[in-house]
């Protein structure tokens, strides 16, 4: 069993076995609950081996929020660690751990939250936006879905099983070279970054193809949607960025696994390699996670000021400017590494530049607003929300973008406190803008506004109660990754942190209870359009059927479905046979391969991991003969499903 | 060509733009190493320039097993196709071959991050011709057994682009690697 | 036709390939000479590839192959000479 003995379970540690124990009780309660009402079959069949776009999506958003529960769990240890580790007190966690958690939240939050996020909107939206029946290439993005959450049950299982990595989320060498980080934690960390990026790599190339090639008639690309502009570059961003990671990591395993010398720091390793490698990836990375949001905020603006998106052409190539130049700043995290002023001028003025077309779309969004009739429905607060905070952010970034200013805050709690604001408002805010947005037309059910707008209260008071201090604390000078100190004027500020998660607590719960009651025994079904939408994926019912429209839109205007509606919508007079892709459980089985590929390589399990990669190889062989992927829907099953009104 | 062929094409495209990124990164890496050492004591450019002529030759031999795929004559084809593949096996051979002299010599990847950078560099490139020779094997059993249905076109002429990218890969290897290497 | 193509992009790499080997192993020239030799010869032959085996070409059936193409050769020129810049003046800075 290569390194893995019973010892490799943590019995001793009350917190972690207390998470696994709770982990396992609700694993143990959901598969009661889906054996009492009888529906495995149904999950296996309607769910876990569909190809349907909008299925994937809402998964891979369950996905994203049970991740983004854990992670916010350990940014609560941390919090509370840290609000009372000051001078005697040495908390509860000890630095071992307390390491491994800021390195878990950063790896969650960033891969296992927000991507799978994003992705599940997209898969929801975009298919639907453009007037498609589906993505380019349905098989492979169920293999994208399983990769990625078998990559997050990596992650899981770590907490149980062994440790996960102690070198911080970026895992800068030589610190997670086998010298200083002997243990699998870091290959935990690798192997399941790895396993999610070969994932998001292949839903890239899938959104990519479908926006240039399965368009409806007459959508021209200035005619596409404000949100699938923001995923078209998204994709080329997710595809230029994330196979340079695949390499960063590999060769940090080649390193650990096969003894070779890429970042060590002996034998003519280079460690600051390991840095920039891993940044050129890093921060195109933080335009992928916030690019699609900024889609969601356009969408969600133009529709609840019931206005055209005011400048589109400038939001387009405003967001085209941004793809480039994120490509051009990745030194700006590492400015003190010791680089020539030269050198470092130079990309702290790229950073700069970044900030202009940034601004250029809040001006956008800001006159989009303008004479308009703003309704008030909870996208919009998130999108207020945003817009307010996240200006703060960026004035912030722009004040690290200098060199100078950058040697006094890098490293410290100003950091930590300027990238949450940029990521909570200009990330997680626009996907939960998105979630509410399209909640109805993915489950055909209303999202209950009171609980929603309550929890954003929650979120928006918690999250300045949470990072104002931050900011503070930078300027008093205290490191981030602290598990104690001995400074007293920090304790109150952190103690004000604290209290500021315990509110976003809160707002989750809210969001908890808002999406119980949503889909509970009061809720309330969704019409078509319920927002008084302007793009095509409320031009069919909620939710869609599998083949998404009966008879292909026609688009005629950058707000397709608004001048379908001005022109009054007929119902079609005849409907034709559609082609729609047949389930397929090998997507499930290779994300199931990659988890037990993954697992054999961290505990050097060699047998397990052989097997498993053959497994997937034999998997992909067999896709490739398979020759009845398609399954026709005849002319007279959709004029049934058409007339009763979508009721899947 | 079908609309649907000409949307797997230019996904596989795109999935090459990303390869090319692959390999972008292991290419600035071997640079940045380069800058403390050479490997031209150790390389034999004769082996290289046959490695590379075979590399050639298989991209012509898979050319014109396109063109016979195209002209519906499936013994042809395979026959080329064949050839391609006994090329592309020989260039493998010739690399293993390569490799484990430099590794009894003392000079393996373990050495120093010069040569962790070359094995991982010419090894990647290596390792993906194996994969394409792999993928050549099943296309043609399948050929054989099934003759030319439209899917194995389809997937003929993705093999064929992975393999001239192969080709151009390699044209930088042998550039950064193996002559600007032996230059200084 | 295509035949022909095929023939003509061939004998062109096996040219440019020779140039490059013989720009080398005949030790007769100036580093940089030589270096630039090597480049162009190089980019000249990636050039032929593209066109001759992997049909990159103009027309508006691959103008998204090119459009594509071209993005990722600015990435690639950003990742590469980005890389060279900072780590070889972090280098020299150490020495």
């Amino acid at each position: 069993m290569g390194k893995l003995t019973f010892s490799a379970i943590p019995i001793d540690n009350p917190i972690i076995m207390s998470a696994v124990v709770c982990a396992i009780l609700i694993a143990i309660w959901i598969g009661h609950e889906i054996t009492k009402r009888k529906r495995w079959s149904w999950l296996w069949n309607e769910w876990l081996t569909s190809l349907d776009h909008k299925k994937i999506g809402i998964m891979y958003v369950v996905l994203a929020i049970v991740m983004l529960v854990r992670g916010f769990f350990d940014a609560i240890l941390m919090r509370l660690q840290q609000a009372m580790a000051e001078g005697s007190s040495h908390g509860f966690l000890p630095p071992g751990h307390f390491d491994q958690i800021f390195s878990a939240h950063g790896t969650i939050m960033i891969l296992f939250a927000a991507m799978p996020f994003l992705v599940g909107l997209m898969n929801i939206a975009i298919p639907l936006q453009i007037g498609a029946r589906d993505v380019a290439f349905p098989f492979l993005n169920s293999v994208s879905l399983w990769l990625t959450a078998s990559a997050a049950m990596l992650v899981m299982v770590s907490l149980g099983v062994g440790d996960f990595s102690k070198a911080g989320w970026s895992g800068y060498a030589p610190l997670s070279e086998l010298g200083f980080s002997p243990d699998v934690g870091v290959d935990y960390w690798t192997w399941a970054l790895q396993i999610a990026g070969i994932g998001s790599l292949l839903s890239g190339i899938n959104f990519l193809v479908t926006i240039l090639r399965m368009r409806a008639p007459g959508m021209t690309l200035m005619r596409m949607p404000i949100f699938v502009w923001a995923t078209f570059f998204t994709n080329m961003l997710m595809l230029a960025a994330f196979p340079v990671l695949t390499a960063a990591l590999a060769m940090l395993s080649l390193d650990r696994y096969l003894g070779m010398h890429f970042f060590t720091a002996d034998h003519g390793g280079n460690p600051m390699l390991y840095v920039n490698l891993f940044w050129i990836w890093g921060h195109p990375e933080v335009y992928i996670v916030i690019l699609p949001a900024f889609g969601i905020f356009s969408e969600v603006v133009a529709t609840f000021s019931s206005k055209r998106i005011f400048g589109y052409e400038s939001l387009v190539y405003a967001t085209g400017a941004i793809t480039v130049l994120s490509f051009a700043v990745w030194l700006h995290h590492f400015f003190t590494m010791g680089a020539g002023a030269d050198v470092n001028a130079a990309f702290g003025i790229a950073t700069m530049l970044i900030a202009i077309p940034t601004g250029v779309k809040i001006f956008n969004w800001l006159f989009t607003m303008y004479r308009g009739r703003v309704r008030f429905a909870s996208p919009m607060y998130w999108t207020l929300g945003f817009l307010t905070t996240f200006a703060i952010g960026g004035m912030t970034g722009v004040l690290l973008s200098l060199p100078p200013a950058d040697f006094v805050l890098h490293n410290s709690l100003f950091l930590v406190a300027h990238f949450h604001n940029m990521l909570i408002p200009g990330a997680l805010f626009g996907y939960f803008a998105g979630f509410s947005y399209w909640f109805p037309k993915a489950t055909g059910f209303m999202l209950d506004e009171k609980w929603g707008k309550r929890a954003f209260w929650c979120w928006i008071c918690g999250f300045y109660l949470a990072f104002m201090p931050l900011y503070v604390l930078g300027f008093l000078g205290m490191p981030r990754r602290m598990e104690h100190y001995a400074n007293p004027a920090w304790q109150p500020w952190l103690i004000l942190a604290a209290f500021g998660t315990l509110l976003i607590f809160f707002g989750i719960l809210f969001q908890g209870i808002q999406i119980a009651t949503s889909l509970g025994p009061k809720r309330r079904a969704a019409d078509p359009d319920p927002w008084d939408g302007r793009t095509l994926e409320w031009a069919t019912s909620s939710p869609p059927p599998s083949y998404n429209f009966a008879v292909l839109p026609e688009v005629k205007d950058r707000d397709a479905f608004l001048e379908m509606k001005r022109a009054g919508i007929h119902s079609p007079t005849r409907y034709e046979d559609i082609e729609i892709p047949k389930g397929s459980a090998k997507g499930a089985f290779i994300g199931a391969s990659s988890f037990a590929c993954g697992f054999g390589l961290v505990w050097h399990i060699w047998w397990l991991a052989a097997m498993a990669a053959l497994l997937i190889l034999l998997i992909v062989i067999s896709r490739s003969m398979e020759e009845e992927t398609m399954t026709i829907l005849p002319s007279g099953e959709v004029k049934r499903i058409e007339e009763a009104g979508h009721v899947l | 060509m079908s609309s649907e062929t000409r949307t797997r094409e230019f996904g596989f495209w795109i999935y090459l733009m990303t390869d090319l990124i692959l390999f972008t990164s292991l290419f600035a890496t071997y640079a940045v190493m380069a800058r403390e050492g050479s490997i031209s004591a150790i390389v034999d450019l004769r082996q290289v320039f046959l490695e590379t002529m075979l590399l050639l030759s298989s991209s012509a031999t898979c050319a014109v097993a396109m063109v016979f795929m195209e002209r519906r004559k499936k013994e042809t084809m395979l026959f080329w196709l064949a050839a391609t593949f006994l090329l592309g096996s020989g260039f493998v051979f010739i690399e293993i071959g390569e490799f484990a002299r430099m590794i009894r010599e003392g000079y393996g990847p373990q050495r120093n991050g010069l040569f962790s950078a070359f094995f991982t560099l010419v090894g990647t490139h290596g390792l993906h011709v194996s994969m394409g020779l792999l993928w050549m094997l099943v296309t043609m059993m399948q050929t054989w057994m099934t003759g030319l249905s439209s899917s194995l076109q389809s997937r003929m002429s993705r093999l064929a682009m992975f393999w001239h990218f192969l080709d151009i890969v390699w044209i930088c290897v042998f550039t950064e690697v193996y002559l600007l290497g032996s230059l200084s | 036709m295509k035949a022909g193509k095929y023939a003509a992009g061939f004998l062109l790499s096996l040219l440019l390939t020779g140039i490059s080997f013989w720009v080398v192993t005949s030790h007769s020239h100036f580093r940089e000479f030589a270096v630039i030799i090597l480049f162009a010869s190089a980019l000249l032959q990636i050039v032929v590839h593209l066109h001759v085996f992997l049909h990159v070409d103009s027309s508006p059936d691959s103008s998204w192959n090119l459009f594509s193409l071209l993005f990722t050769a600015l990435i690639i020129f950003l990742m590469i000479a980005g890389t060279i810049w900072i780590m070889y003046n972090l280098g020299e800075r150490l020495n």
